[in-house]
């Protein structure tokens, strides 16, 4: 028999086994599977430290050939923040079958804050991850760590301590700093303020909206504020820095225990973190999958199908192996849920129960009350290499920022090109809104760019202004619009840096443009300990709403 | 040689054409992807299972044995589908023939035979003049698996709170006043003081700081009967007795606030047994401290709990209730005579002695066969395995089950003071 005849025989008897395997659409060119053209698409939003686990497990899930009448299942995720998903839940901007934030809290605010008890048709865990107080192992250490209890209201304590760590036989780390993410976005933040004020009233349960509203509670989360000396926008971010910075950064964070696995595991840093399970208890956070009622029937059951794979041990063990703790209990519990990686596997002892959600949203509204309040100075680059787009896109992003600061805020903006003009003194946003949206609007550019000048113009408004109502500490920071070609400046980067040491001050640039002297800015940002962003690119109300959060 | 492989080789392609051909020609044949058809198909008898989750894995287990048997009534093959509900619910939803989509049950198992005489009443509510829906005679209820309420706690928090075996005359009034303490755990181990040694207390009050309230955990009593069954040990065991339990028992105000006392420091009620026990092992002691939960349950969870938090202790209540697993064939008019021969095939199987090994080697209930024995020389018997861990095979006392009156008001008042 001819090769060729044996070749078109062995095709002919291969033809019907084509049809055996799972029906699935092929794969893109980067072999991320595609959608058959007959399927079942569901879409899951999902909190962004499941990305990695679930992006694995949706792919392995689309080529299972699982089906639904017949037809293929296909889902496809959406990385969203808890409480971005649950704004945009609630103003129908965010359409999907599942959602699955970081905890069921935020399903009982937007049934709350929907006036919609039935938004959901099952909500059921799919990982387990404790909230815990994240500490520099030496510092934890000087605390009496791992032998002695230590929990919530010793944080408070160790904030309002004159002698910071000097208290604690190490004077050579300063003052105790603590570090708070916006309850508004991140779960950690929420819980952790839950936390706060279960400790503020001496309860572990039955926390009440007089609890939270009380003037203890308030005069609690103000004095809890003194410590606090970096807001931001979510847990990763802080994570990060803690990364970069170090001890010197932040003395302790509340996080995610697989964040705290993460960063020991997988950020090489020098001085290794420590889980902290509070004494007085913490939260669980269930990362619930939940079916949205408003899916088609058909869309349900697909899910249902979603959840009892991510369900199976191989699921559950991969997800284990990212740090979190498997809600399937034939799974044990094993690396990295480890002391090597400073978590401690039965360390959670008590949890604090979730409140009702009008005593959550209580509590999120005596936050925004009474966190610390900050000085900003905006100082934007007017000089001729921002003229046109770039000088557009400020004026948008201000507009944004602005909007999102506290009126009892002080903001003023200094403007520079070849020289620096303060265009605004600092005031209370409240009283100073119009005079900023007038000189926003009237900024023209032209000149050379005298940047390193215009920050030390920027930090000399901060420094003539008196003290806050009541003499509280603030918050101070400059807001830095440029696209960073400092070529007319009298003042070095090295005399900047000099200059801002020690003073508390943080400057986030933010850049424009594709030629931007990153570089530079970068520099900024190492000796400030903050974080570069982009300006231009992408959804511009997004990035300043963000930016708004580390204030 | 060559030569010899390829003509085994284009033999085999000449095969594979011929049976391509023939699935073209007359359809599938041959084994998968080509499965055979003998004759038209015989129409199956369904055999619809509505049961109480708790013996979920049991019972898939011996479905699938049961099937394997490739089980007939005539020349009908016999098909089970097996729905897992609430026992409550099951009850519930048959008495006013509520399908929804789990189609027409056959058969009901409910945890307990509890369930089986409200059905049988509320039924006769709801149906004046009809025949009663629960088959007698020789299809009348009988019980698969038995397994006794029991007490699941982690052993570090036993220990404190009962550091020898509780006195079984005070054994739900210790319970309650360690659930009441306002100080939690610092005022069970305070009141240890004198009991232990110093160092010993000095330790347990270090520990205590972090573990907060005494938490209990119990299903919810209005789907789930294990929830309902707790609610009748503590209102025997307020009581003190162990039969008699009456409307009134349960009306009495100091009963009333004793039982909302225990009830305060629940942190939820899930609606079934196993997520109750789920919870357990997936939260440990941060969640509950202690459960009320079924004897199979707390032994099938010793070891994960173990891998997970630590080890347990299993107490048993000093009068407790057995939940008997009924299986009761229903004689409802959608229920046909091959249904019912079909049914009692499968109990007779359920009910067969390995099947019944089974349910007590691999899921640790105890045989309804009193020819199967719950001890055995075998070191792999649960109740040998686990001695250690406080499992006993003997059952001191049971406690009577109530009138339809009594429980009735005692699931009213818990939803009415209590539900959450």
């Amino acid at each position: 028999m001819k090769p060729r005849l044996l070749h078109l025989l062995l095709a002919v008897a291969l033809l019907p086994l084509a049809g055996c395997g799972a029906i699935t659409g092929g794969s893109s060119a980067d072999g991320t599977p595609q959608a058959p053209a007959n399927a079942i698409k569901i879409t899951l939003a999902y909190s962004p430290e499941k990305e990695t686990w679930l992006k694995e497990r949706f792919d392995a899930f689309n080529t299972s050939g699982a089906k639904v009448g017949g037809r293929p299942i296909f889902v496809e995720g959406v990385n969203k923040s808890s409480g971005a998903a649950r704004t945009e839940i609630k103003n129908g901007s965010l359409k999907v079958t599942v959602w699955s934030p970081s905890a069921s809290t935020w399903l009982e605010v937007l049934k709350n804050e929907s006036n919609n008890p039935n938004v959901a048709v099952s909500a059921k865990p799919l990982v387990l991850t404790p909230v815990v107080i994240s500490m520099w192992k030496p510092m934890a250490e000087a605390l009496g760590w791992p032998s002695k209890p230590i929990g919530w209201a010793d944080m408070l304590k160790l904030s309002n301590e004159p002698q910071g760590w000097g208290a604690y036989g190490h004077p050579e780390w300063g003052r105790f700093s603590w570090g708070h993410t916006d309850p508004e976005i991140s779960t950690t933040a929420l819980s952790t303020l839950l936390a706060e004020f279960y400790a503020a009233s001496g309860k572990q349960r039955g926390l009440t909206t007089a609890d939270v509203t009380s003037a203890q509670s308030q005069q609690f989360i103000r004095d809890l504020g003194k410590g606090i000396k970096h807001y931001g926008y979510n847990t990763l971010v802080f994570s990060d820095n803690m990364r970069k910075f170090g001890m010197s950064y932040i003395s302790a964070f509340p996080m995610e225990e697989i964040t705290l696995i993460d960063f020991n595991k997988n950020k090489n840093p020098p001085t290794p973190l420590v889980g902290i399970y509070p004494k007085e208890g913490t939260f669980w956070h269930d990362n619930p999958f939940i079916v949205l009622a408003s899916a088609p029937a058909e869309e349900q059951q697909a899910a249902e199908q979603l959840y009892t794979f991510l369900q199976t041990e191989e699921s559950q063990k991969l997800a284990m192996t990212y740090g979190f703790r498997p809600v399937n209990t034939s799974v044990p519990l094993a690396d990295p849920i480890s002391e090597q990686y400073g978590a401690q596997p039965q360390g959670v002892q008590n949890i604090l129960p979730f409140p009702p959600a009008d005593v959550i949203v209580a509590a999120k509204n005596t936050w925004a009350l009474n966190r610390k309040r900050a000085d900003i100075i905006l100082v934007v680059d007017v000089s001729g290499s921002m003229e046109g787009e770039k000088l557009d896109q400020v004026k948008a992003g201000l507009g944004t920022f602005l909007g999102r600061i506290l009126p009892e805020d002080r903001v003023g903006l200094v403007a520079f090109s070849s020289t620096s003009e303060l265009l605004v003194p600092p005031a209370p946003l409240g009283e100073n809104r119009v005079k900023l949206d007038d000189a926003i609007a009237g900024l023209r550019a032209r000149g050379k760019t005298g940047l390193y000048d215009a920050l030390l113009a920027g930090k000399q408004a901060l420094d003539g202004l008196p003290p806050g109502p009541g003499g509280d500490e603030r918050i101070k920071g400059i807001v830095l619009l440029s696209d960073g070609l400092d070529n007319s400046s009298s003042a070095t980067i090295d005399q900047v840096s000099t200059t801002f040491d020690e003073t508390g001050i943080s400057i986030f640039p933010v850049a424009y443009g594709d030629d931007a002297d990153t570089a530079t800015l970068e520099k900024i940002v190492e000796f400030s300990r903050t974080l570069l962003v982009k300006g231009g690119s992408g959804d511009i109300a997004q990035i300043f709403e963000n930016l708004s959060r580390y204030f | 040689m060559q030569s010899l492989s390829r003509l085994v080789g284009i033999g085999y392609l000449l095969v594979c054409l011929a049976a391509v051909g023939a699935s073209f020609a007359i359809g599938p044949v041959g084994y998968a992807p080509f499965p055979l058809t003998a004759g038209p198909p015989q129409e199956p008898v369904v055999v619809t299972v509505w049961y109480g989750t708790e013996k979920k894995a049991w019972l898939e287990n011996a479905t699938a044995r049961f099937l394997a048997t490739q089980p007939k009534v005539g020349t009908r093959p016999v098909q089970v589908v097996l729905h897992g509900l609430g026992s409550r619910e099951m009850a519930e939803r048959v008495a006013h023939k509520d399908w929804r989509n789990d189609g027409q049950p056959t058969v009901i198992s409910p945890a307990s035979s509890l369930w089986v005489e409200t059905l049988t009443t509320d039924w006769a509510a709801n149906n004046p003049g009809a025949a009663p829906v629960v088959a007698s005679g020789a299809d009348a209820p009988r019980p698969l698996v038995l397994t006794p309420m029991v007490l699941v706690a982690w052993e570090a928090r036993a220990r404190a709170l009962w550091p020898a075996a509780p006195d079984a005359k005070t054994f739900w009034s210790s319970l309650h006043d360690a659930l009441a303490d306002q100080r939690g755990w610092k005022g069970v181990i305070e009141r240890r003081k004198g009991e232990i040694s110093p160092q010993e207390l000095a330790q347990l009050q270090q520990a205590a700081e972090s573990w907060g309230f005494v938490k209990f955990g119990h299903t919810s009593p209005m789907s789930s009967n294990s929830g309902a069954q707790t609610l009748l040990l503590l209102a025997y065991g307020y009581h003190n007795k162990s039969s008699g339990l009456s409307a009134a028992d349960v009306a009495d105000p100091a009963f009333q606030s004793w039982l909302l006392d225990v009830e305060s420091s629940v942190p939820e009620f899930p609606e079934s047994t196993g997520t109750l026990m789920d919870n357990m092992v997936q939260f440990g002691p941060s969640k509950y401290d202690m459960i009320a939960t079924y004897e199979n349950l707390a032994i099938a969870n010793i070891e994960t709990a173990k891998g997970r938090w630590g080890a347990v202790r299993v107490y048993y209540p000093p009068a407790t209730s057995l939940s008997d697993h009924p299986y009761a064939i229903l004689s409802g008019d959608w229920v046909s005579q091959p249904q019912r021969e079909a049914a009692a095939q499968f109990r007779s199987f359920l009910l067969s002695r390995p099947i019944q090994e089974l349910a007590l080697s691999g899921y640790g209930f105890r045989p309804a066969d009193p020819g199967v024995p719950v001890v055995s020389g075998d070191i792999n018997n649960p109740f040998n395995r686990y001695k250690s861990y406080g499992l006993q095979t003997d059952i001191a006392q049971q406690v009577a089950t109530p009138d339809g009156t009594t429980i009735g008001a005692m699931l009213a008042f818990w939803q009415q003071r209590v539900n959450r």
